[in-house]
């Protein structure tokens, strides 16, 4: 599959239809891959394609670094694209500028245990739809979207108090690197709320009152838009389960709203519209 | 010197316990590891290669008062935060964690000596486990330290074979360390004290001409401008000042753990950033590391540890650069 | 008997605690309310302190987690029911955004009896003293706000 990759990067570079080809790259360190910009057809065979692809590249897209290069390709596995969908949802990107070439996917693993991710366990799309060029075929089958929820039930049947604690351990141990935030293709703004000082919503300390805050604040942020690529988990060393409280969301955005984020580019972004309809048993 | 069984070390962090001391151990959790203060030695994993954390957080904490002002009628009070009071062990550091508090010691002992800093780290004992094996990201003998480097440890214990370690006590403190384990270490007549290999001396090179080189841009492109590098790095030291007002009127002033990796460090209040692009910013860590810290005090700012390339979610890797912009 | 005086006896009762409520009303609709409430003389509870906005479309999640950290015990969001909306269309963003940070906040472990929501129009001053009296009889049972007032911040 790689040569196939490879080769679709050479044709774009060499006809010029893209100035810059995103794609995985061998790292420094055993089994890492590392993302890499080629401009050189000729560099084409730095590109890599295995079971550690892990980055979602989509968040080069929008990079300060990489505005010099109007027109870019970008190599997304099948769950990768969903954010590049967002993203021309917000108004992020100009379609026209962007080339997907998306690579059918059969799961990826953590670099240093080996263990495959927990995401690609209930992976409900193996196979790109939503791209410009399709490589590869995955035969391992999809699972319904559900199962991507099916963890969360454990923390619904706890009672308040000992999801409290839960979550106040978790958020505990931020120390509010906000590595999360960088790695996320959906957290582009300029100026982040917790930069914002007159007033000060967001306390900067990394005191349970702060993190938490934190916290809630990005979920919230989340609700509706985030395709669970998982990166702001795997780079927190905190170890804080942030996909589980960004599902939540998502499996209350499907249940009320019959959203799903990342499938389609001219759909209306739920929190961002409303229908007469939309349900209010909670409200007296 | 004495020695102890390597199946033992439960007990030696038992005698700490007991001699009402805080005891400070690796422990893995979930996906991640740090330093953390445990009641029950068995909780400890000494297996761990290096942790994501390192025990910087405790001498120098993600976030921390040093500063209480109070309202009292019309006046404005300030006092200081309380000293800690217990001492502490931290069991189970690696030769280089201790060697980054050896270089952090430098800088608050410079222009100023930071007392809330110093108190703790007179209150803290450093035994040291030197390293058996190295790992792909490990790097301390190019910066001119060792698996078994000293240098800030107060006690080190070495491999003398697959079952016992050589306890050396280091600094006083690590002495009156020792003396507590009392009759838990035994004497080893007949065998061979390791020979320790010198670390290699680096020669101290002037990094100053790689500030204009051209490589920058291009070799961290895709730095993200995160801060996890420098929050996990063990020499890492820059916090920002923070003021927070409670409903009296009075309030704390904290500092908190601040990297030159955001855009905003820099930042001015009239808008101008004098580092406006990543790469200018990823070029400031990595000279202030390898260039402006050994030239104001003498060592390099960087224990080769790793765990800034390991967490890294992009692969910056530090010395990977820092070779290709030397270079030609 | 009636709600109000339930709640009131509970409340004089020694050794009961008093919550601190913090009401988020839209400017149009339930605050005209809470003020025919007033000029009607309707008695109710005083544990709330009312805070005045255009519209519930203007209430960030975060004003209820400031309310909250400076030590609220419950807050209650209220505003136009949907389709008088002054500004037409605020309470519909409204309804979505407290729908998900409700399901956001039981997640994480707030008691939800703390954290209520209502429509309540300029004509309904007596819907407004028994939504206020519901919401303080529910936090008094709850006790106070230990969680997020318990989150260490010095």
């Amino acid at each position: 599959m790689i040569d196939i990759i490879r080769q679709k990067a050479k044709e774009l570079l060499e006809s010029k239809k893209v100035d810059v080809v995103i794609g995985y790259g061998k790292g420094t360190l055993p089994n890492r891959t590392t993302p890499i910009f080629i401009t050189d057809p000729k560099d084409v065979d730095k590109l890599e394609w295995n079971e550690y692809c892990l980055n979602d590249l989509a968040v080069y897209l929008r990079h300060p670094s990489l505005k010099k290069y109007a027109k870019k390709a970008i190599i997304m596995k099948p769950c990768d694209v969903k954010a590049v969908v967002d993203l021309l949802q917000e108004n992020q990107i100009d379609r026209e500028n962007v080339f997907i070439i998306g690579v059918a996917c059969d799961g990826m693993k953590d670099f240093e245990s080996g263990e495959s991710l927990a995401k690609c366990l209930v992976c409900s799309g193996h196979n790109p739809s939503f791209c410009d060029e399709k490589i590869g075929e995955s035969k391992v089958p999809d699972l319904p979207i559900l199962a991507e929820f099916a963890d969360i039930e454990k923390y619904e049947q706890m009672t308040p108090d000992e999801r409290w604690d839960f979550w106040k351990k978790a958020f505990s141990h931020c120390i509010r690197c906000y590595g999360c935030r960088a790695v996320c293709p959906l957290c582009y703004c300029d100026r982040c709320i917790v930069e914002k000082t007159i007033p000060q919503w967001i306390s900067s300390s990394a005191h349970e009152q702060g993190n938490l805050s934190w916290g809630i604040f990005r979920a919230m942020h989340m609700a509706g838009r985030c395709i669970g690529c998982g990166e702001c988990e795997r780079v927190c060393p905190a170890g804080i389960p942030l996909t589980l409280l960004y599902k939540k969301l998502k499996k209350e955005v499907l249940e009320q709203y019959c959203y799903e984020p990342g499938k389609d580019p001219d759909a209306e972004a739920p929190m961002c519209h409303f229908t007469k309809n939309d349900s209010e048993d909670f409200i007296r | 010197m004495k020695i102890v069984e390597k199946n033992r070390l439960n007990e030696l962090m038992k005698a700490v316990l007991d001699s009402g001391k805080v005891l400070i151990a690796p422990v893995k959790e979930g996906k991640t590891s740090r330093y953390e203060a445990i009641t029950d030695p068995s909780k400890a994993d000494l297996e761990i290669p290096i942790t994501k954390m390192s025990i910087k957080e405790h001498f120098l904490p993600p976030t921390e008062c040093i500063l209480i002002y109070e309202k009292q009628g019309d006046e404005i009070v300030m006092h200081d935060p309380e000293p800690p009071k217990e001492d502490r062990v931290i069991f189970g550091a690696r030769p280089c964690d201790a060697a980054a508090m050896a270089i952090m010691d430098k800088v608050f002992t410079w222009d100023y000596q930071d007392s809330i800093y110093l108190a703790r780290r007179e209150k803290t004992t450093i035994v040291s486990i030197a390293c058996d094996s190295k790992q792909p990201s490990c790097h301390c003998e190019d910066v001119g330290l060792s698996p078994m480097t000293r240098e800030g440890s107060d006690v080190i214990l070495i491999s003398l074979d697959a079952n016992r370690y050589w306890v050396e006590p280091v600094t006083d403190k690590g002495k009156k360390l020792v003396e507590l384990w009392g009759n838990k270490l035994s004497d080893a007549p007949g065998a061979e004290k390791k020979s320790i290999p010198e670390p290699k001396k680096l020669k101290p090179e002037d990094l100053d001409k790689l500030f204009e080189s051209p490589k920058w841009a291009e070799l961290t492109m895709k730095c993200l401008g995160c801060g996890v590098c420098a929050y996990v790095c063990p020499t890492c030291h820059c916090f920002d000042i923070v003021d927070e007002e409670n409903k009296e009127g009075g309030g704390t002033r904290r500092r908190n753990w601040d990297v030159c990796a955001l855009s905003v460090f820099t930042k001015h209040g009239g808008g101008h950033n004098p580092r406006p692009e990543q790469w200018e910013r990823y070029r400031q860590r990595l000279m202030h590391k390898f260039d402006y810290y050994p030239e104001k005090f003498g060592c390099i700012a960087c224990v080769g540890c790793g765990r800034c390339v390991m967490a890294c979610p992009v692969n910056m890797d530090i010395f990977d650069i820092l070779e290709k912009v030397k270079s030609e | 008997m009636s709600t109000q005086t339930e709640a009131k006896e509970a409340a004089t009762n020694k050794g009961t605690f008093e919550p601190k409520i913090i009401a988020f009303v839209c400017n149009w609709c339930t605050y005209a309310g809470a003020d025919l409430a007033g000029t009607s003389r309707m008695k109710y509870l005083p544990n709330v302190r009312i805070i005045k906005l255009p519209c519930t479309g203007r209430i960030d999640t975060h004003f209820i987690i400031k309310a909250f950290e400076e030590g609220a015990d419950g807050v209650l969001v209220s505003g136009c029911h949907p389709g008088d909306c002054h500004y037409t269309s605020g309470n519909y963003h409204a309804r979505r955004r407290f729908a998900m940070f409700r399901e956001l906040m039981d997640f994480l472990g707030l008691e939800m009896d703390r954290l209520q929501f209502s429509w309540v129009s300029a004509a309904e001053g007596a819907k407004w003293t028994q939504v206020v009296d519901d919401v303080i009889k529910k936090v008094q049972k709850l006790g106070p706000n230990k969680k997020f007032a318990g989150l260490k911040h010095d």
